[in-house]
């Protein structure tokens, strides 16, 4: 009896690649989620980026005393300061740059991850469906043939897309921690700690010029209401900042996790690892856009 | 110790916004006795000064861990466009499945000697070899 046979054979293979397709589609899910979340973080850096030259400039504000109803960009004696801020923001567009080369690096791979390898079987099954039925075979055996070739595609373009996501994933590893960490140190060390950092100091130096011990007490007050707004606004900025850098040291290590341990982990056990990445990445992102 | 442009330039950087803080603080402190106008409009001034030069620092700190990760960023580029590169393969290889799957009925077709059979399954043929893009010529 050949025909029970065949269709044992026909159902093992189908059985086969909807488990081999199922386990692909876990990784991919995983790692997709987590690029995606990553291609989000950074563009929320772009704000902050560009913020360093705003800073700058609000410290040469600064230095005009309040009440001369001046800004840094009316005084010809400004320029070379201007310059200086002018040379910054070139700078720290290069910064910009570097996150969207970052950006673009996880959204491809995003999409390579998240490639339709179930749609494609699903095309090819309908496909091979029309064409045996144009051949005038039964209903079963073109739902059979269909169903292979389906399936057959799927597990195929499954396949090259996990062995390419691997490999991805691992050419890079050492450059992703170090892209990241570059941008942790401008922000970091050239944007907290001596841009907002100056330009707190230089607000409260202006505020402090101003005062003279004569006020009112409701001047006085106001004064010192007036000067807590401008320290809050550049504490929010330094705030998401922060997070901001938080967000880069989970991705920084959520991706060499995976590349890691991409080709050795079972598909449920490299979710599970990425898991937290994504759970403080996602909750981290509000908070880097919060001041900006 | 390996010479790191980038952290001689902040070193250089905070140095300089320190010291501008430190006049700042002379100037306003209320410590110096009975200053001229001139003489607080000097420090000012000086504070201002050393304040540029911390700015100058900043742009050259953020240059130079900029140049630090170039090669990094020009790996990440490649790896890049040979990801959108995979990417449009995993979709021709899918649409050269189907039209292959369609170009082995057509023979199948052609063998039966059946007119309508032929047709239709060259019908198929014809849409899933557009499809993949393997009538593009090129």
């Amino acid at each position: 009896m050949p025909q029970p046979c065949t269709r044992s054979r026909i159902l093992l293979i189908c059985v086969s690649a909807v488990v081999l397709l199922l386990a692909g589609c876990v990784t991919a899910t995983a790692v997709s989620t987590f690029c995606a979340s990553a291609a989000t973080t950074l563009a929320s850096a772009k704000p902050i980026f560009s913020d360093m030259k705003a800073s700058c400039l609000r410290e040469l504000d600064a230095r005009e005393p309040i009440g001369s109803y001046k800004t840094s960009a009316n005084d010809p004696k400004m320029a070379p300061s201007i310059a200086n801020c002018n040379a910054i923001g070139t700078q720290a567009e290069g910064a910009t740059a570097a996150a969207a080369i970052l950006s673009d690096y996880f959204s491809a791979i995003n999409a390579l991850a998240s490639f339709g390898t179930a749609k494609a079987g699903s095309d090819a099954q309908t496909l091979a469906t029309k064409t045996t039925a144009a051949l005038g075979s039964g209903s079963a055996a073109q739902t059979a043939i269909g169903s292979m070739v389906g399936d057959l595609t799927s597990v195929f373009t499954s396949g090259y897309q996990l062995k390419k996501l691997e490999s991805d994933l691992t050419r890079v590893s050492g450059n992703i921690t170090a892209v990241s960490n570059g941008l942790v140190s401008i922000i970091q060390k050239n944007y907290i700690d001596q841009l907002l950092m100056d330009e707190e100091n230089k607000t409260a130096a202006r505020y402090k010029e101003f005062y003279k011990p004569s006020f009112s007490p409701e001047a006085q007050v106001m004064l010192e209401d007036r000067w807590k707004t401008d320290a809050a606004a550049i504490q929010a900025k330094r705030a998401s900042a922060m997070s901001l850098i938080s967000a880069l040291q989970a991705l920084s290590k959520g991706f060499a996790d995976m590349a890691t341990n991409a080709h050795k982990l079972k598909s449920k056990e490299l979710s599970g690892l990425l898991a937290p990445y994504v759970t403080q990445v996602q909750t981290l992102i509000p908070q880097i856009q919060k001041a900006f | 110790m390996a010479f790191d442009p980038a952290d001689e330039a902040n070193q250089l950087a905070n140095l300089f916004y320190s010291l501008s803080q430190a006049t700042d603080d002379l100037r306003l402190g209320g410590t110096l006795v009975a200053p001229s106008v001139d003489d607080l409009a000097s420090l000012k001034d000086q504070a201002d000064r050393l304040d540029n030069c911390g700015h100058s620092f900043t742009a050259q700190a953020i240059g130079a861990t900029l140049a630090n990760i170039q090669d990094d960023l020009a790996n990440i580029k490649n790896v890049t466009a040979d990801a959108k590169a995979q990417l449009g393969k995993l979709t021709d290889v899918s649409k050269a499945i189907a039209a292959a799957t369609a170009g082995v009925a057509l023979g199948l077709a052609i063998t039966s000697g059946n007119p309508a059979t032929i047709l239709a399954a060259t019908g198929a043929f014809a849409t899933a070899v557009a499809g993949s893009g393997a009538g593009a010529g090129g």
